[in-house]
């Protein structure tokens, strides 16, 4: 560059375009150093135009007018940690996902809102009750990793737990009665651990319970109630999820919550996860409390067909009014375990028993014997010489605005809203198929997205339903493990235009590693069990030939009746 | 090209530089939310792979090593968010044979594949920063000159007009804003100007 060469803005000048600069632009043709530097301001300003023109009006606004709303959160720091997302935003304390640079861990921050009683002895009671939560130690718990007073507020450090709470995984499915039983006896031992820690969990909700990625049982927010007692300190609030709430805590002004009452929660989760209702759910805050002072819990839904006495019975004795008649965490987590457990080591034997015992004990017994057991991942067994996963399938149907299994509301009835669920190992392809009561068969595509560490797949999607068309008869689905072979051989393997033999409208048969199991009651010798029978062996040529070409097979044989005329359907 | 203070990335590879790590989750957060976003993924599981990127980043920080060429630490950082993107696609259940692909055949990429929308989303997210940033330093007839002239290319002469100085103040102040803005660049290890030139002589 020398004298001659003309400045930063007469160059910016001529790379704008400004007019009467063409003298700076003809040196700029000769000058191999202004030349460079003129085509760099060129680019620059085409780089710089053409962001100004994709940002929308209202993104002009904000970036020359106010500050940009997009920058995340209000907070970006909270002492040494960094906000990277808000978690959730609550009454009484916001929760953060947070960073710690020395810490490489998903990490959240719970920063309790400034309190009326804004003094040192609170904000000490407040440090020592998470003091007490961090000597905590458990698989089952996130870990405490810091607790402190900001700015006059306390909060708590937590392992972040990615995952789905209870009600986000059962929210349309029901588990099956041992799974459920499963999960508790899981939640029941954490709690277990931590009352023998001294700490209450105070809150205990589907909500709390989580299933993590590794589908592990973990119980979230241990512990927060109490420290939301010693922070805001008020003593007349009832606090708790009234729909769960435990009587002895709806009664009046609070009392500390105790062990028993977690026990309580722990039954109001599981009566929730085999009824999909909250004990004393009902159609306002003030009507639950209600319910919830007097203990009145309808205890008919758990004696439903298929409904294990001792489970239901065990979830009774959890839910008792007098704290005192509760079983400890630690005897529900021993029953549930033992419950959870003796179902599939009865399934080996459970034909011969059954039969033997059959025409000597009452048809309800049979039924809970038989009683859903093909779903849970826990029992799967080795199909084609590896340990896989594959659910029977099953339907759920929408009666009075509310999906329930279709297993409790026998028969399926033509226009009932219908969604078909399956689950099956992640990554293994399936295929499911719908042989109807005309004895047409479809390939239905179904979702396919993850709950809890397994696949679940999903007709006609998730959380969607449709209309059941057909006929009166038998409507056979079928799940088929494996890479579908072409349309022509999977339509081979079924007696087309020829409909499954009619089954009894109360009974559900499904068909897993080549033994059915006949849900709902039957009387041996019968007319209808000689139907089943029928039923079984038809459905069982059709699995022989598909096993031709599948790896495993499942089978949910499904009793098709007329719609109800409206009236009689409400 | 870069200036005398250290460039942002190399602050925040000294995982105690608290300020520099405060301002680089300012600028990255969404950034990383909306090309995971874009990707398909919905609000909640995005801001769990947002947390596992950063989460990763503090250890991954360290161990990169900037060079100063342009984009580096762009591609870089496409590589540690796209590696979190397989991870949670496998754990998720991949959905079908072909995605089951996708996720092998993109596991070990070295940068985005073409149409990837990451390098636009990262420059837009760059200079967006950058702008702000000179905006909230600058003397407001000046950003006057540098917004009217540069971003909207209206005339000199109607800035001049309206703010009542000379054209040449115009460029001045324009010409004296693009440079901040070409050293707030290089903070985040950008150049301004992708001209082909540029990228011809870097290759």
């Amino acid at each position: 560059m020398n004298d001659s060469c003309p400045s930063d803005e007469e160059l910016l000048a001529a790379a704008t375009g400004e007019e009467g600069t063409s003298q700076v632009r003809l040196h700029a043709e000769q000058c191999a150093a202004c030349g460079e530097r003129f085509e760099a301001l060129r680019g620059e300003i085409g780089a710089l135009r053409s962001f100004s023109r994709s940002l929308d009006a209202s993104q002009q606004t904000q970036l020359l007018g106010q500050p940009t709303a997009d920058d995340p959160p209000a907070l970006d720091r909270i002492g040494r940690y960094h906000v990277v997302g808000i978690l959730e935003s609550g009454g009484q304390a916001d929760v953060y996902r947070v960073l710690d640079p020395d810490l490489a861990r998903p990490l959240v921050l719970k920063l309790w809102r400034l309190s009326p009683h804004n003094d040192q002895a609170h904000r000490e009671a407040a440090i020592n009750e998470g003091r007490l939560l961090a000597t905590l130690d458990h698989a089952g718990l996130p870990r405490v990793f810091d607790v402190g007073v900001l700015e006059d507020r306390p909060y708590l450090v937590l392992e972040y737990v990615p995952g789905r709470n209870l009600e986000q995984c059962f929210d349309r499915q029901r588990p099956a009665p041992d799974e459920a039983a499963r999960i508790i006896a899981e939640a029941a031992g954490v709690l277990a651990y931590a009352h023998r820690r001294g700490v209450v969990h105070g809150d205990v909700t589907p909500r709390n319970i989580m299933i993590d990625a590794e589908g592990r049982t973990r119980i979230i927010d241990l512990g927060l109630a109490r420290f939301d007692d010693i922070w805001e300190a008020d003593g007349g609030r009832i606090g708790g999820t009234p729909e769960f709430l435990p009587p002895e805590l709806a009664a009046g002004p609070r009392r500390p919550a105790g062990p028993a009452g977690d026990v309580f929660g722990l039954g109001a989760t599981l009566y929730w996860l085999l009824t999909s209702r909250g004990p004393f759910a009902a159609a306002s805050v003030s009507d639950s409390l209600r319910r919830a002072r007097e203990g009145d819990v309808d205890f008919s839904p758990l004696q439903l067909p298929g409904m294990p006495g001792r489970l239901s019975r065990l979830c009774r004795r959890a839910l008792a009014i007098e704290p005192a008649q509760r079983p400890t965490a630690d005897e529900l987590a021993r029953q549930l375990e033992r419950l959870a457990k003796r179902r599939p080591k009865m399934r080996r034997d459970v034909m011969t028993v059954v039969i033997l015992l059959a025409a000597l004990v009452a048809i309800e017994t049979v039924g809970w014997f038989l009683g859903r057991r093909a779903k849970p991942a826990a029992e799967s067994k080795v199909d084609d010489g590896r340990a896989v996963l594959l659910s029977v399938p099953a339907m759920t149907v929408v009666r009075r605005n509310e999906p329930v299994n279709l297993s409790n509301v026998l028969p399926l009835r033509t226009g009932d809203p219908i969604s078909i669920s399956c689950s099956v190992q992640p990554d293994e392809p399936l295929v499911l198929l719908w042989f109807d009561a005309q004895g047409e068969l479809r390939i239905l595509s179904a979702d396919r997205r993850k709950v809890d560490e397994v696949d679940g797949l999903f007709y006609p999607g998730w959380n969607r339903f449709e209309p059941a068309a057909g006929s009166e008869g038998t409507d056979l689905i079928f799940a088929c493990r494996g890479v579908a072979p072409a349309e022509s051989e999977i339509r081979g393997c079924f007696p087309l235009g020829q409909p499954a033999p009619p089954i009894p409208e109360n009974l559900l048969l499904r068909l897993s590693r080549r033994t059915f199991d006949r849900d709902g009651p039957l009387e041996p010798q019968s007319e209808a069990a000689r139907q089943v029978d029928r039923a079984e062996q038809f459905i069982r040529q059709i699995d022989d030939r598909l096993r031709r070409h599948f790896a495993g097979v499942r089978c949910l044989a499904v009793p098709h009746r007329a719609a109800l005329e409206a009236a009689e359907a409400d | 090209m870069l200036g005398t203070r250290l460039s942002l990335v190399e602050r925040v590879r000294d995982p105690s530089d608290a300020t520099a790590w405060a301002e680089f989750v300012t600028v990255y957060q969404p950034l990383l939310t909306a090309y995971v976003r874009k990707r398909g993924v919905n609000e909640a599981d995005a801001a769990d792979i947002v947390q596992d990127v950063f989460t990763r980043l503090v250890r991954a920080m360290a161990r990169f090593q900037l060079d100063h060429q342009r984009g580096r630490f762009r591609t870089w950082l496409w590589q540690v968010a796209h590696a979190a993107m397989v991870d949670w696609t496998r754990r998720r259940a991949v959905r079908t044979r072909a995605e089951q692909e996708w996720a092998d055949g993109h596991e070990s990429q070295a940068s985005p594949p073409p149409g990837d929308p990451w390098n636009d989303l990262y420059r837009q997210r760059v200079l967006e920063v950058v702008l702000k940033r000179v905006r909230e330093s600058a003397q407001p007839v000046a950003w006057a000159c540098f917004e009217g002239r540069i971003l909207a290319d209206r005339p000199a002469t109607r800035i001049a007009a309206e703010l009542g100085v000379s054209t040449n103040v115009v460029y001045v102040n324009a010409s004296r804003l693009l440079a901040r803005v070409r050293e707030e660049c290089a903070q985040f290890a950008e150049s301004l100007s992708e001209s082909p030139a540029e990228a011809a002589r870097e290759r």
